[in-house]
C-alpha cells in the first residue's frame, strides 16, 4: 500500500492492519451494531458521491455551459456505477458469510475467492477516483481528471495482482491441516503447527494471523518441490524474534468468512471438526 | 536486503534514464513542446529521488548518532518533518516516469493528474496510520508517555512485559507487550470514550491478549533498537540512572 513498502513483511502488517481497520471500523467511536455501522457506510458513500453532484449543480448554476460538464457527469456516472456495486457486492458477501457459518463442517470443501468478490476491493478504487476526477473535471480540468482517474483505475487494475503472491488462491480444511494454494505453489499447515490464532479487525472484516510453532514442517509440505515455491512460501511466513513464525490471512482470504475460518481452524486444532475421525 | 536495489536508486535511475533520453530528443530537436513537458516530470522525480537518497544516508548517519547518544526525558519527541516527508516523496518518484509517459503522449495535464492522485492516495493512507499508531512520545518518570492524534497515555514501566525488535535489515520496528491495559486506558487524555476506544485500537487490545505496542520504523525520530533498548533501560531501572 502506499506509504509503506509492501514487499516487506514489518511494514506490511501495519499497513494491512491499518486497512483492515480503515475498511472495517473508520471511527471507532461509533456504535459497532451493524444498523450503525450501515449508517455509517452510507454516510461515507453519501458524501463520496454527493460533493461532486454538488459540484456539477453548482457550476449549472453559475452558467457554465453543460457540454463542458459533460467529462465531469461521466466520472459521477462511473462512480455511481461503482457505488452501486459494492454495496450489491456487500450485501452478497455478508449472505456468503451467514451461509458459510451456518455450515456444520467446513472440513473437505475447496473455498476460492469469486471473482465478484475479488472486483469488490477494485469498485472502491474505482469508485473514488470517478468521484475525484468529476469534482476535477468540473473545474474544466478534463487533462488532469483523465490522469487521476487513471491512476485509480490502474490500481484498481493492480489490486488482485498485489493478492496473488501474499494471500491463498484456495483453502481446503482437511482432517491432518489447512491446505492452501498460494501463486502455484501449495502447502499444508498441520493442526499441530498451529500455536495460537490472532483474530485481526471487527467481526464484520475479520483476518486471522496463524501463530505457527516453526515454519520448517510447512516449507517441507511445499509442492512443487522447489526452492523458488519454498522461497515464496518462506517470505509469506513472517517470522520475527517476538512472535516467531506467522501467517497472515486477510479478511475474507480465500472467499471465506473470517469468523467461519477461525470456527474451522478451531475445531481442527482440537480435532473436533464433524467429519473428522 | 542485501544484493537488492533499494527503491530509490530504483527510482533515481528510471528518472534519470529517461531524462537522458528526453534530452537526446531534445538536443535532435525531436518531440518539442511534449518532451519538453515530459522533462519537467523527469526532473521532478529525479529531484525527489535524490531526496529519498539523501534521507537514506542521513537516517543511517541519524541512527549512528542516536547509538552513541542516550534519549532525552520529559521530552516529547516527534518525527521530524523532512523524516515523515520521505514515503510521500519516494512514491511521487515513482510515479513521476508514469506522469512524463502521459506528458510525452501528449497530456501534461493527464501526467499532473497522475502526481495529483498519487499524493492524495499517500496522504489518506499516511492520514489513517497517523490516527491508528503513536508517532510521538516521552520518556517520563512514571512511564512512557504515548501521543495520538488529539489525546495522550501514559504506559506505566511495570506494565510492559517485553520488548521486542521486529523485521529486517530495510525495515525495524519495536513491539512490546503488556501485562495489562487497565492503568494506560485509565491515563487517557482527554478521558472521553472516543479517544479511549481510539487507544484501545491503538493497544491492538481488541485482537488479542496479551495487548502490544507497535512502533513504526523511526517512530518519533528514534531508530528502533535504539528506541527498544531505552525502554528496556527504563524497565529494569537503569534509564532513570543514566538521565542523572
Amino acid at each position: 500500500m502506499v506509504g509503506r513498502r509492501p514487499t516487506e513483511n514489518g511494514g506490511r502488517f501495519v499497513t494491512i492492519r491499518v486497512w483492515v481497520y480503515s475498511l472495517g471500523v473508520p471511527d471507532p467511536s461509533e456504535p459497532g451494531s451493524p444498523r450503525g455501522r450501515n449508517r455509517q457506510a452510507f454516510r461515507r458513500y453519501l458524501l463520496v458521491l454527493l460533493v461532486p453532484l454538488a459540484g456539477i449543480l453548482l457550476a449549472l448554476a453559475v452558467g457554465v455551459p453543460p457540454q463542458r460538464l459533460r467529462p465531469a457527469l461521466a466520472f459521477q456516472a462511473v462512480a455511481l456505477a461503482a457505488a452501486l456495486y459494492f454495496f450489491a457486492a456487500l450485501k452478497l458477501q455478508r449472505r456468503t458469510g451467514r451461509r458459510q457459518q451456518r455450515l456444520e463442517s467446513l472440513t473437505g470443501i475447496r473455498f476460492r475467492t469469486p471473482i465478484w468478490m475479488m472486483v469488490i476491493e477494485c469498485a472502491i478504487a474505482i469508485e473514488i477516483g470517478g468521484a475525484l476526477a468529476a469534482v476535477v473535471a468540473t473545474f474544466g480540468l478534463v487533462g488532469v481528471a483523465n490522469g487521476l482517474f487513471l491512476t485509480f483505475a490502474l490500481l484498481a487494475l493492480c489490486m488482485p495482482w498485489f493478492k496473488i503472491g501474499t494471500q491463498p488462491r484456495w483453502i481446503v480444511l482437511e482432517p491432518n491441516g489447512i491446505q492452501m494454494a498460494v501463486s502455484r505453489a501449495t502447502f499444508l499447515v498441520p493442526w499441530s503447527t498451529v500455536r495460537r490464532i490472532e483474530p485481526i479487525g471487527p467481526d464484520h472484516f475479520r483476518g486471522l494471523n496463524l501463530i505457527l510453532e516453526d515454519s520448517g514442517s510447512v516449507l517441507e509440505s511445499v509442492r512443487p518441490d522447489d526452492s523458488k515455491a519454498r522461497e515464496r512460501i518462506r517470505t509469506l511466513i513472517q517470522s520475527s524474534p517476538g512472535i516467531g513464525a506467522a501467517l497472515l490471512l486477510m479478511p475474507w482470504a480465500a472467499g471465506l468468512e473470517g469468523r467461519a475460518l477461525e470456527r474451522g481452524i478451531r475445531e481442527g486444532m482440537s480435532g473436533k471438526a464433524p467429519g473428522m475421525n | 536486503m542485501a544484493g537488492r536495489v533499494r527503491w530509490e536508486t530504483r527510482c533515481l535511475l528510471a528518472n534519470l534514464g529517461l531524462l537522458g533520453v528526453v534530452a537526446s530528443a531534445c538536443h535532435f530537436e525531436f518531440g518539442g513542446h511534449r518532451v519538453r513537458t515530459a522533462a519537467i516530470f523527469l526532473i521532478l522525480g529525479t529531484a525527489w529521488s535524490l531526496y529519498g537518497e539523501l534521507l537514506f544516508h542521513f537516517r543511517k548517519a541519524r541512527a549512528r548518532r542516536q547509538r552513541e547518544g542516550y534519549v532525552p526525558r520529559n521530552v516529547r519527541l516527534r518525527v521530524p518533518l523532512w523524516m515523515d516527508a520521505g514515503s510521500l516523496i519516494a512514491l511521487m518518484a515513482g510515479a513521476a516516469p508514469v506522469a512524463a509517459l502521459a506528458g510525452g503522449l501528449g497530456s501534461g495535464q493527464a501526467g499532473l493528474g497522475v502526481l495529483l492522485a498519487v499524493g492524495a492516495l499517500t496522504a489518506t493512507i499516511g492520514y489513517f496510520v497517523a490516527l491508528h499508531s503513536f508517532r510521538s512520545l516521552a520518556f517520563e518518570v512514571g512511564g512512557l508517555r504515548l501521543y495520538l492524534v488529539g489525546s495522550t497515555l501514559l504506559i506505566p514501566w511495570k506494565s510492559i512485559a517485553s520488548v521486542d525488535v521486529e523485521g529486517g535489515a530495510g525495515w525495524k520496528r519495536v513491539r512490546f507487550t503488556l501485562f495489562e491495559t487497565r492503568s494506560a486506558l485509565a491515563s487517557v487524555d482527554p478521558n472521553t470514550p472516543r479517544a479511549r476506544r481510539w487507544a484501545a485500537v491503538a493497544l491492538h487490545e481488541d485482537d488479542r491478549p496479551p495487548a502490544s505496542i507497535l512502533l513504526d520504523e523511526w517512530a518519533a525520530g528514534i531508530d528502533a533498537p535504539v528506541l527498544a533498548k531505552a525502554i528496556e533501560a527504563e524497565i529494569v531501572g537503569e534509564g532513570a540512572d543514566k538521565s542523572n
